[in-house]
């Protein structure tokens, strides 16, 4: 599964394609102060990013895959720069 | 494929070949009215009928085509060999396009990208002609590119990275805005992914388009990412990866500069202020490096979020690519002063009017000069040229945005239209476009002088009168002619039965009767025999066709002058017979054009004209077709093909001396044998004519050389009319019947055993003092021998001279449709072929070259 949950962290794992969006967003839209792992995902379909642009959720742990680190990251950083300073 | 894209596919080949006849003609003979619109009239039909189907690329491309051939229709552009080289690039490419439709019934995968750039290119050089407005802008791959405006959204350190691959390194930056709609994700693209294959990846920005949505509506499946990029991967590379989304994709050349776009707070330090008073002097003194020192010990002291840090990391990086653009230094400068910094405005530097000139602007005003010095005429189509120019020239400088020069040229071009007389135009043009080379105007001007005097009256498309002709696919064709072939011979069995009437039967009147019937039948069958060879007839000017343009592309390689002369055209022969002919008469043409003719000065110095021919005629001879091809160029030296073959031990030198001159030329089809002294890109590796001499052969022709050293070299193929029908002898042997070809048979003896000579296991025997090899059929065929008292033989015409073959019996002559060997049957060695007779007995064809 591209999606693992745990209670208030989702974990994206490998190629995480438009199928996994709608239940990305749902999750999302879940009250709580959701988190997100990206360390394990090496594709991320544009739908998934926009799902993530738009719902803001914590980066928990930043991705590993150079193209995502390089140019994902930078628009998920300022979510991803609170997590860390909270640490 | 549906009926109705099969029929397009058809017409469109024949329309390119028509529109690929008519540009060659139009560009020796730039007047010729029929040329012109027969070329407009192919490509617009095309256009009409490609509209039936979804290929856009296709119907956008020939649009784009016909337009520019409109001008010249119109008298507007002249026939340049550079407007002819762009529609033969255009022609090809649909010609490719069309092969894949008939192959995969859809164009190939990175068509929409080549269809852009031909598309851009032809409008450019229809601009060049000064007669569209609209076209001028989308000409941008010629014109200094407009700042993109989303440069602004990639992060600055990667800007800075493609400026200094650009100035340093000297690469191409090029720019690609992907907007992708809003249901892509839908048809499974996802353009994260296509921009990770974007090769080079330089930046990458990505924006969410509108405003966010409340979460609550939130779609996760329209799509409101935007990308852009930069790369510096080779622009055709981009458009591939990008050809299945190309109409959301922009992909465009980036100028360096319009990389700097300094952003930030604008709030501007007054230590900025006194570096911009202080270092526009530095600059003009070339004192870069003292520049550079001075924005970074400014730089270290403001807020580097400011627009005027941004503006001093930007100069500081521009210095340190070693460049002298000074220009842009002073404008990076007075942009750290808080001076707004638009690089589109360049032009407005170099002086207060006039157009800043470009080559291609050059080419523009020069046309536009022409087609104001032409005679005024009748006086609308004045008018019309004035108006046309006007706007041209208009064009040209929005396009530079000299908003003034627009103003002021309207103007002009209005009081030109009132006065009946071009000169305010003139004078604008002069004000404006002063700088352009004068002396361009020479060439286009004459182009254009000679392109007013044609007079070409308006073509109604629709008048081109539908000539009843029926498209048939050729299947259709060949299977009419395969039951024909069978009612031949199933006719046959006819007399057969007519004789068993009276043998068996005992009635000679049914026998006669049978036989009264047969006549008929026989006369219908053959006459229905003829009628479906001539619907297979084709003329040879269908394989003449491609030469035209081959001639042209070899001379321009290797700058010589050829003229190619086409005889006969008309001849006709069996489809399959000029089918063959194309790759052997191509070898022999670029032989000629690349060995035969000489250089122009080479030619000059023989006393020659500087201007080589090659002459390709074809006539009917017989039941022959010929087809020469003969050049005036330097003929085949005998004496170094002697050498060749001597040196790669093809002849042995007794025969080397006895050699004859035509024999010696005809050495040139031996296989692995070349004189060209380099091996040059068009022939003469040594493959080449031994391959003519087999396909030709193979098809039952002969092939022969015949050559006058500094005259000239004649290659004259002869071929059958038809393939269709085989001339046989059947011969028995061991109880079966064989059939031999006609042509391969020289005479038939009867030769006494005694005349038979054993030379060690040989046999051979005297015909009129020539040694004849004999060899028996029954060992060819590993059948048990039979010796008689007087052997038939038959005497074979071979390429290595005659050979007898003894057979058991001679039969009858008789005409054949030959069926080629099928199943398990084809690898079967020493046979061409079977037919069938008309008692149902089959008749194996022998292939004599493979059984000896």
């Amino acid at each position: 599964m591209p999606l693992e949950f745990r209670d208030d962290e989702v974990r994206l794992v490998g190629t995480c394609g438009a199928d996994e969006a709608l239940e990305l967003s749902d999750w999302l839209s879940n009250p709580g102060v959701p988190k997100v792992d990206l360390a394990a995902c090496t594709n991320l379909h544009p739908a998934l990013l926009q799902t993530l642009l738009a719902f803001k959720p914590a980066i928990a742990v930043e991705p590993t895959d150079p193209f995502l680190v390089r140019w994902i990251l930078p628009l998920l950083a300022p979510a991803a720069g609170v997590t860390r300073s909270s640490e | 494929m549906s009926a109705l894209l099969d029929q397009f596919v058809e017409e469109a080949g024949d329309l390119l070949e028509g529109a690929g006849a008519a540009l060659l003609i139009l560009e020796r003979n730039p007047t010729d009215e029929r040329a012109i619109n027969d070329l407009f009239r192919s490509v617009h039909t095309l256009k009409g009928t490609s509209a039936l189907f979804e290929f856009p690329a296709l119907t956008k491309l020939v649009h784009a085509g016909e337009d520019l051939l409109d001008c010249v229709r119109e008298g507007i552009l002249p026939v340049t060999g550079e407007l002819v080289d762009l529609q033969l690039e255009m022609l090809d490419l649909l010609r490719n396009w069309i092969d894949a439709v008939r192959a995969n019934g859809d164009l190939p995968g990175d068509a929409a990208g080549f269809s852009r750039d031909l598309i851009a290119r032809l409008a450019a050089s229809k601009a060049g002609a000064g007669a569209s407005i609209a076209l001028l802008s989308a000409t941008s791959a010629h014109l200094p590119a407009v700042a993109c405006d989303w440069l602004g959204t990639l992060a600055e350190n990667d800007r800075v990275t493609a400026f200094r691959a650009a100035l340093e390194d000297g690469l191409t930056i090029i720019g690609i805005a992907y907007e992708p709609d809003k249901d892509c994700y839908f048809r499974a693209e996802d353009p994260l992914l296509t921009c990770r294959g974007v090769p080079e990846l330089l930046a990458l920005s990505i924006q969410t388009v509108g405003p966010d949505p409340a979460l609550a509506d939130f779609d996760p499946y329209a799509c409101r990412l935007s990308f852009h990029a930069l790369s510096t991967a080779p622009r055709a590379e981009l458009e591939h990866l990008f050809r299945y989304v190309s109409d959301q994709v922009r992909i465009d050349e980036i100028r360096p500069e319009h990389l700097a776009l300094p952003a930030g707070s604008p709030k501007v330090d007054p230590a900025c202020s006194t570096f911009a008073e202080a270092c526009p002097a530095l600059v003009e003194q070339g004192q870069f490096a003292e520049v550079r020192e001075r924005a970074l010990t400014l730089l270290a002291s403001i807020d580097a979020g400011g627009r005027s840090a941004s503006a001093l990391r930007w100069l500081a990086a521009l210095i340190e690519t070693g460049t002298d653009k000074a220009d842009w230094m002073m404008r990076l400068v007075s942009a750290v002063g808080g001076a707004r910094l638009d690089w589109s405005a360049a032009a407005t530097d170099l002086g207060p009017a006039a157009v800043p000139t470009s080559e291609l602007v050059d080419r523009i005003v020069a046309e536009q000069r022409g087609i104001l010095a032409l005679p005024a005429g009748d006086a609308a189509l004045f008018a019309g040229r004035i108006a046309s120019v006007g706007r041209t020239l208009a064009n040209v400088a929005a396009a530079h945005r000299a908003t003034g020069a627009v103003q002021q040229i309207e103007a002009a071009t209005a009081s030109a239209l009132e006065a009946a007389d071009p000169g305010p135009l003139v004078a604008a043009l002069a004000v404006y476009f002063g700088a352009c080379a004068e002396q361009s105007s020479a060439g286009p001007n004459a182009g254009a002088a000679d392109a007013a005097a044609v007079k070409v009256e308006p073509v109604n498309p629709r008048d081109a009168r539908q000539s009843r002709v029926l498209k048939v696919d050729q299947a259709k064709v060949d299977r009419l002619m395969a039951l024909i072939g069978e009612l031949v011979v199933a006719k046959n069995a006819l007399p057969f039965l007519a004789r068993r009437a009276e043998a068996v039967h005992g009635s000679r009147e049914m026998s006669r009767e049978i036989g009264q019937r047969y006549s008929v039948i026989d006369r219908l069958a053959q006459a229905m025999q003829e009628a479906i060879m001539e619907v297979r007839l084709l003329p040879v000017s269908e394989v003449f066709a491609r030469f035209p343009r081959l001639i042209r592309d070899i001379s321009r390689k290797l700058d010589k002058q050829i003229e190619l002369v086409l005889e006969g055209g008309e001849t006709q022969a069996d489809k399959n017979i000029i089918e063959l002919l194309g790759d052997p008469l191509i070898h022999i043409v670029r032989n000629s054009a690349d060995h035969g003719i000489e250089l122009p000065q080479v030619r000059m110095a023989n006393g020659k004209p500087a201007h080589g021919t090659i002459r390709l005629r074809a006539m009917q001879e017989g039941d022959l077709v010929i087809i020469e091809v003969t050049d005036d160029g330097r003929g085949v030296d005998t004496a170094r093909v002697i050498a060749k073959a001597l040196e790669r031990g093809l002849i042995d030198p007794e025969a080397a001396e006895r050699m004859t001159p035509a024999e010696a030329a005809n050495l040139i089809f031996h296989p692995g044998l070349s004189t060209a002294d380099a091996v040059s890109d068009l022939s003469g590796r040594g493959v080449g004519m031994d391959v003519v001499q087999t396909s030709i052969r193979d098809a039952g022709g002969s092939v022969a050389v015949s050559s006058q050293p500094g005259i000239g070299t004649t290659v004259r193929l002869a071929l059958p009319l038809s393939m269709a029908v085989m001339r046989v002898m059947t011969i028995e042997t061991a109880g079966a019947l064989y059939g031999v070809p006609i042509d391969l048979i020289a005479e038939t003896v009867r030769v006494d055993a005694g005349a038979i000579r054993t030379i060690k296991q040989s046999e051979a025997f005297l015909l009129r003092d020539t040694i004849v090899p004999l060899v028996r059929l029954r060992r060819l065929l590993r059948l048990p021998g039979r010796f008689e008292d007087r052997e038939a033989v038959l005497v074979l015409r071979l390429p290595d001279g005659l050979v007898g073959m003894i057979v058991d019996r001679f039969d009858e002559h008789m005409d054949i449709i030959l069926k080629p060997l099928e199943g398990i049957l084809v690898g079967l060695k020493g046979f061409a072929g079977t037919a069938l007779l008309g008692d149902g007995r089959v008749l194996m064809v022998l292939a004599v070259k493979e059984l000896l």
